[in-house]
């Protein structure tokens, strides 16, 4: 072809969205259809050649990839034949794949619900939490006293403040009393959090004022478990320790960082707290336009005006602050989880190297088939990119399954995580976890088919011919050995973690509890407190049960108790234990 | 194992128009991809003008589903550049029962009154 031209030159490089096979076709042809076409137009005028290149441009955005389409159509077809006729090779392809990409959707479901999910409030990026400290005590993430509370409210000039105290209460209603957690706050709370009512209204200012109404929320959860889900909940009565509240409003089950079901004002009297009772926890919202530093920068201030004016009770207390996010996904549980997240990646790439593996053994068995092909005009790069669409498609078919384990697995995993896993009760296979899965497949089919990719392309025709299907290449003997190395590496990482995990287990086994916990039962009867300790009569039932369980079980001894000494699980707040594990009279007996 | 052709037929119909166009190009002889263009631009009073890519994408399918095949030998008087196409048997009773199909619907729509007779 005679020297192009600029227009000429232009074209080609809009011909190059084209799949190559095509170009191989019709390039040429196109070419000169179009300096015909182009000359024709010239002659009409400007207009009938901008037409043209609107319809060349139309072209490369829209028909160029239809040709794509249709190149991936006729090679998944062909995978398709080709793993129809190797079915065992595909069931252990694909169900290696499904395992090491259906743990992994599984284990991200999880550090996503828990460590990537933003939090939902509309404030969340301005929600501080607030501790009290004492280094000279070596007391950190301490609740805050009350009084010290209304001097910061009074005084902070970058942030607002709300305090709430928790604990648990009997609910005494149409049903059955139940023992709920429960939260006495500020009423600036909802505020800060920007949470809305699903039902009637939220707190309002004149609701913790002395004398007025009392007045409850309830958790979409209590709503639905005791009350039926009712709209007419709204102006319900309610008895709590003997006072009647009216419920004013149902809240959402996310719109609180807090486990609690029942919510009431809190009512301060300065009068009667003392400044070192530390007894509330406390939220902060920064004011807009105020940055984290020049909020700790003020608080600290005013930590040290208190500390000069109330040398009694605040001598050596300052303050702890971190953001909300670090509250209730703490740094240890985020890094935990990402080691756990790196720990199933390893298992993922074993099992790419494995279908890797099987992919290049079948490749050495395919290689005449590949050298016939290449003979009778077959392009070298089609056969290439016909070994990576059946290793996407292994990749899409063993992921499909993977997610449809994590479908399966992921509620059950639910269940196992332990309770102080901050909302890992919300770990769902929701569309990022899914988007996820998706590029896992993506990166995964490409992995593993690049090592056969190779080996296809890096084979002479002729050579292929002669030696049959007698075995592997030498450069694909040798990537078998490079991945069967990386398997070895990957497998003693794993090996070691899970040794040293084993180790940390058998040695947290044996920490000294201080106590001798060794012989002893437990039995929970639910028994609420509150009415215990007004009417004690109502032990002797408990008495007796005691006394038969003593006879019928063989124990040495029974009694009663209020709280467990121990619990399960860990907790940041003294108060957070409160709500999780409602206040009941327990039976312990040896 | 016997080609059911009828059914082949009317799998491809309704006909794209860039196929149709290309077809009636091409009853009357070989033609290259340039003077197909030509051809329709011609026959259609400008109105049609297919672009290379719509021309070659469209050959390309043809010639994968048997409509028109490529010459292999030049014709006569053949510029040795470019490439020849011709329509087969096949691609010839594909383009009659097309129009056999838009002639049904044109008499149709001259019964209903949607279209007036031609005079």
């Amino acid at each position: 072809m005679a020297r192009l031209t600029l227009a000429e030159r232009l074209y080609r490089l809009l011909l190059r969205c084209y799949p190559g096979e095509f170009r191989d076709d019709y390039e040429g042809e196109m070419l000169l259809a179009f300096r015909e076409r182009l000359a024709h137009d010239q002659g009409i005028g400007m207009g009938a050649v901008l037409r043209l290149w609107g319809q060349l441009l139309a072209d490369s955005i829209v028909r160029a990839p239809g040709e794509h389409l249709d190149v991936l159509r006729q090679d998944l077809r062909y995978a398709f034949r080709s793993l129809r006729g190797a079915p065992v090779f595909a069931f252990t392809a694909i169900a290696t794949l499904a395992l090491g990409v259906g743990a992994n959707t599984a284990i991200f479901s999880v550090v996503h619900a828990v460590a990537l999910r933003p939090l939902p409030y509309e404030t969340a990026d301005r929600l501080v939490r607030i501790w009290e400290k004492n280094d000279s005590l070596a007391i950190d993430g301490f609740a805050v006293s009350l009084p010290n509370y209304i001097s910061w409210r009074e005084r902070l000039r970058t942030m607002d403040v709300a305090a709430w105290r928790g604990g648990s209460v009997t609910l005494r209603s149409t049903g059955d009393p139940i023992r709920v957690a429960s939260v006495a706050f500020g009423v600036d709370f909802f505020r800060m959090l920007g949470a809305q009512p699903v039902l009637g209204r939220t707190f309002a200012p004149s609701d913790e004022a002395a004398g007025a109404e009392r007045v409850a929320l309830v958790r979409d959860s209590l709503w639905r478990s005791h009350f039926g889900a009712g709209p007419r909940i709204v102006g319900t009565a309610v008895t709590v320790a003997g006072q009647s509240h009216t419920i004013v409003g149902v809240i959402p089950e996310s719109s609180v960082p807090l486990t609690a079901e029942f919510f009431t004002p809190m009512r301060i009297d300065p009068a009667a707290e003392q400044r070192d009772n530390h007894t509330a926890s406390v939220i902060g919202l920064l004011r807009p336009g105020v940055t984290y530093e020049q909020a700790k920068q003020d608080i600290d201030a005013v930590a040290r005006q208190l500390e000069a004016e109330f040398p009694a009770s605040n001598k050596g207390w300052g303050i702890d602050m971190s953001t909300v996010y670090d509250w209730i996904v703490p740094e240890p549980t985020r890094r935990a989880l990402f080691v756990l997240l790196g720990a199933v990646g390893c298992v993922l790439l074993i099992a790419c190297a494995n279908v890797a593996n099987l992919m290049l053994a079948r490749a050495a068995s395919r290689k005449r088939e590949m050298a016939v092909r290449m003979a009778i005009g077959a392009a070298r790069r089609r056969l290439v990119r016909q070994v990576l669409t059946e290793g996407l498609l292994l990749a899409v078919l063993g992921g499909t399954a993977g997610i449809l384990i994590a479908y399966w697995s992921v509620p059950l995993m639910r269940e196992w995580l332990p309770t102080n896993l901050p909302r890992g009760d919300e770990a769902t296979v929701s569309a990022p976890v899914l988007l996820f899965s998706l590029g896992v497949c993506l990166i995964t089919g490409l992995a593993f088919a690049v090592f056969p990719a190779m080996a296809t392309s890096g084979s002479d025709v002729i050579t292929s011919l002669k030696d049959g299907s007698r075995g592997s290449s030498t450069a694909a003997t040798r990537s078998r050995h490079v991945l069967a190395a990386a398997q070895v590496a990957l497998a003693t990482i794993l090996l070691v973690g899970a040794g040293l995990l084993v180790q940390s287990l058998r040695h947290l086994q044996r920490v000294e509890l201080g106590f001798r916990g060794c012989g002893y039962h437990h039995r929970d009867d639910g028994v609420t407190t509150g009415p215990l300790r007004q009417t004690g009569r109502r032990l002797e039932p408990l008495r007796q049960a005691l006394a038969a369980d003593r006879r019928l079980a063989g124990r040495s001894g029974s009694g009663l108790v209020e709280r467990r000494a121990v619990w399960r699980g860990q907790h940041r707040d003294a108060d957070q234990c409160r709500w999780r594990h409602p206040s009941r009279i327990r039976i312990a007996a040896k | 194992m016997t080609r059911d052709i009828d059914a082949e037929i009317h799998a491809l119909l309704p006909l794209a128009p860039a196929f149709f166009q290309i077809l009636i190009a091409l009853g009357d002889g070989e033609r290259h991809g340039y003077s197909v263009m030509q051809d329709v631009a011609d026959r259609t009073g400008g109105r049609v003008r297919m672009s290379p890519g719509t021309l070659y994408g469209s050959i390309k399918r043809m010639l994968a589903e048997g409509l028109i095949e490529e010459l292999t030998t030049g014709a006569a008087g053949a510029d040795e550049r470019r490439r020849y196409y011709r329509t087969t048997k096949f691609g010839r009773r594909v383009a009659a029962a097309e129009a056999a199909r838009i002639s049904s619907l044109l008499l149709q729509a001259h019964e209903s009154g949607l279209v007036p007779r031609p005079s």
